[in-house]
């Protein structure tokens, strides 16, 4: 089965007048963990909720593992495993009532994946939700996602509001689910920290746009910074995307998306990390420039 | 879904259940001891045809003022329905408010079912507590009834099928607000608020316009007219001074005429009073106590209609229109 996890064909949705989401054309392939990076109101919670069937698109279609989430929600739910924003839990269950009803809505469910999964977070069954921390309710409401067998698991900012130690953990989790079960992963998050890590493909969206969408290892093999004397772009731009120039008085700095080897040897070349470049492009973005191609941001000192 | 839905409304559910074994425990010992008076006194033979000066003349005024209490309580026990319904629309609009309706719609279970569940859940508990106090009402009230008939609004409102719809009225307007608003403490309130004045408007205009009511005309020197006893159990609209077509006199003070004709307890007099000539007539208009059951059926119809309707729409609204 070659068929994507997520596909999307022009999709948008909008709400009122404004477009949260637009002619987003997306495929992620089955079994990988991807990435779905972008400043606040990108559109992030936007294409996992239409991902998900929260949503109906306003334009094109999504299809989840082959169906459409909003029309065939008994096709697409069970096999999605779905942590949404603030991992909103009852916060009056307990959590032995918390897996029961994980149980009670989900055929395909794992109780002794949930139990095993709650005693390894060293957490009682009769604990109440509400008086668990937040890392701690993320990875209830992570694993009460992860009992269900999905084949894909959504999660929408699943580490926004955890301090770095539970972020850690609560991503080493998903790391091991993934090893262990082989099922894919996307999830949406503001902070590109640890990303790197865990995820084997990127997508960068913008004001409701997508900047960038590929493999972590091609973008970071793709990218490099050019510094030089202080000069113009023009040349480097005739076969490379420039993403981002900044000038100080001597030197001339180039972050670029080579189109092939950069051969010159008027430019020092220096490999660039994730971080930097998704700053880029959201600098691009910012920059009110659209998408990548032959555009960029100049950033002056 | 069932098991979820109802563990999401466990706490609404024992709040009600220990509301109503604490009003069942004040209330059934007075009921009992209303009832052996009523039964002491003889009252249940006296029927309502009581002649002052009589025995039964006597004991009915004395019993009917010594359970004027429990008469005042009732009007206010009508509100008990409605605010159960607020409590049991408080686990759906909760779910909005907080979010986890994401949670829930993202397992395999479909949002129809979810909605489905829910709704059902919080009109079955609504339904039956609404039945359990309609039911408690009319035990309770039996010997006063006897009496005064069942059209007076603490008793008509408390009794047979009209609490039930009103509670499906409060439970409708609230998860209606509820589904648009997501909040859940305004929400309510304001459903409290507009079930007020719902109520104010069907006890005050619409009621007495649901069934074509009696229209009585009378010579006053000349007895005939509804006797007392049946004006005082039925929800008289109007009585004034007329013609003899039934046409109302201009400026003839209407409690004046009550209070001389001596038809109506419960009379203020205010203001000059004229007093009715001997050959005036005297017209009222009423819908007997023997109507009451077709008076309930209409206004539950109306009222409980309504409030499915805006149950429906509660429903229909989370499904197209929240994500």
């Amino acid at each position: 089965m070659t068929e994507p996890a997520l596909s999307t064909h022009g999709l948008g949705r909008r709400y009122g007048s404004t477009w949260a989401l637009r002619d987003c054309d997306l495929e992620i392939p089955p079994g990988t963990v991807t990435a779905l990076v972008g400043p606040n109101g990108a559109g992030k919670t936007t294409l996992l909720q239409l991902a998900v069937g929260l949503l109906a698109p306003t334009a094109g279609n999504v299809r989840v593992l082959g169906h459409d989430p909003y029309r065939q929600p008994a096709q697409v739910l069970p096999r999605v495993g779905f942590v949404a924003q603030e991992h909103p839990l009852p916060r009056r269950f307990t959590i032995a009532e918390t897996l029961r009803l994980g149980r009670e809505l989900n055929p395909t469910w794992d109780d002794g994946l949930a139990a095993r999964r709650i005693d390894e977070l060293g957490l009682s069954p009769a604990q109440r939700v509400g008086t668990l921390s937040g890392g701690q309710q993320a990875q209830v409401a992570l694993t009460l996602a992860l009992a269900k067998r999905p084949q894909l698991l959504l999660l929408d900012e699943p580490v926004a509001s955890l301090d770095p130690l539970a972020r850690r953990e609560f991503l080493n989790t998903v790391v091991q689910a993934v090893a262990d079960a082989g099922i894919g992963v996307v999830l949406s998050s503001h902070i590109v920290a640890d990303l790197e890590r865990i995820c084997d493909r990127l997508i960068i969206l913008a004001h409701g746009r997508t900047l960038l969408d590929g493999a972590i290892d091609d973008i970071l093999a793709g990218h490099r910074v050019l510094t030089g004397p202080r000069s113009s772009a023009e040349r480097v731009e005739r076969i490379h995307d420039v993403i981002r120039e900044s000038h100080t008085e001597r030197q001339t700095t180039l972050l670029v998306r080579a189109n092939g080897h950069v051969y010159d040897a008027f430019w020092e070349l220096h490999e660039v990390d994730l971080e930097e470049i998704v700053l880029a492009y959201l600098g691009l973005d910012r920059a009110g420039r659209g998408t990548p191609s032959g555009r960029r941001a100049v950033v002056s000192r | 879904m069932i098991w979820v839905g109802w563990r999401q409304q466990r706490t609404e559910t024992l709040i009600a259940g220990a509301v109503l074994v604490v009003i069942a425990a004040i209330v059934i010992p007075v009921g009992i001891h209303m009832a052996s008076v009523y039964t002491h006194e003889g009252l249940a033979a006296c029927g309502a045809n009581a002649q002052p000066g009589t025995a039964c003349g006597l004991a009915i005024p004395s019993f009917q003022i010594r359970f004027n209490l429990l008469d005042i309580l009732f009007t206010w026990s009508t509100l008990l329905p409605p605010i159960a319904a607020l409590l049991f629309a408080a686990p759906f609009i909760l779910d909005l408010d907080s979010g986890t309706y994401r949670l829930l719609w993202t397992q395999s279970i479909t949002r129809r079912r979810w909605i489905v569940t829910k709704l059902g859940l919080g009109i079955a508990a609504t339904v039956l507590v609404a039945v359990l106090l309609s039911v408690l009402a009319t035990w309770l009230r039996a010997p006063l009834d006897h009496l005064n008939g069942r059209l007076g609004s603490s008793t008509y409102d408390a009794e047979g099928l009209v609490p039930i719809a009103y509670a499906l009225l409060a439970l409708g307007v609230a998860v209606a607000l509820g589904a648009v608003w997501r909040r859940t403490v305004p929400a309510l309130l304001t459903a409290f608020v507009l079930y007020v004045v719902a109520r104010a408007f069907v006890d005050s205009w619409l009621r007495q316009r649901l069934v074509d009511a009696t229209r009585v005309t009378w010579h006053i020197g000349g007895g005939g007219g509804p006797s007392n006893s049946t004006l005082n159990r039925a929800l008289v609209i109007h009585q004034y001074l007329s013609d003899k077509t039934g046409r109302a006199i201009a400026g003839a003070n209407e409690i004046c005429v009550r209070t001389s004709a001596g038809a109506l307890p419960h009379t203020r007099i205010s203001g000059p009073c004229l007093l009715p000539s001997a050959h005036g007539y005297m017209t009222v208009v009423f819908i007997p106590a023997s109507r009451f059951w077709e008076l309930q059926a209409i206004e539950f119809g109306i009222v409980a209609g309504i409030g499915a309707l805006l149950v429906a729409a509660a429903g229909w609204w989370t499904y197209r229109r929240i994500a």
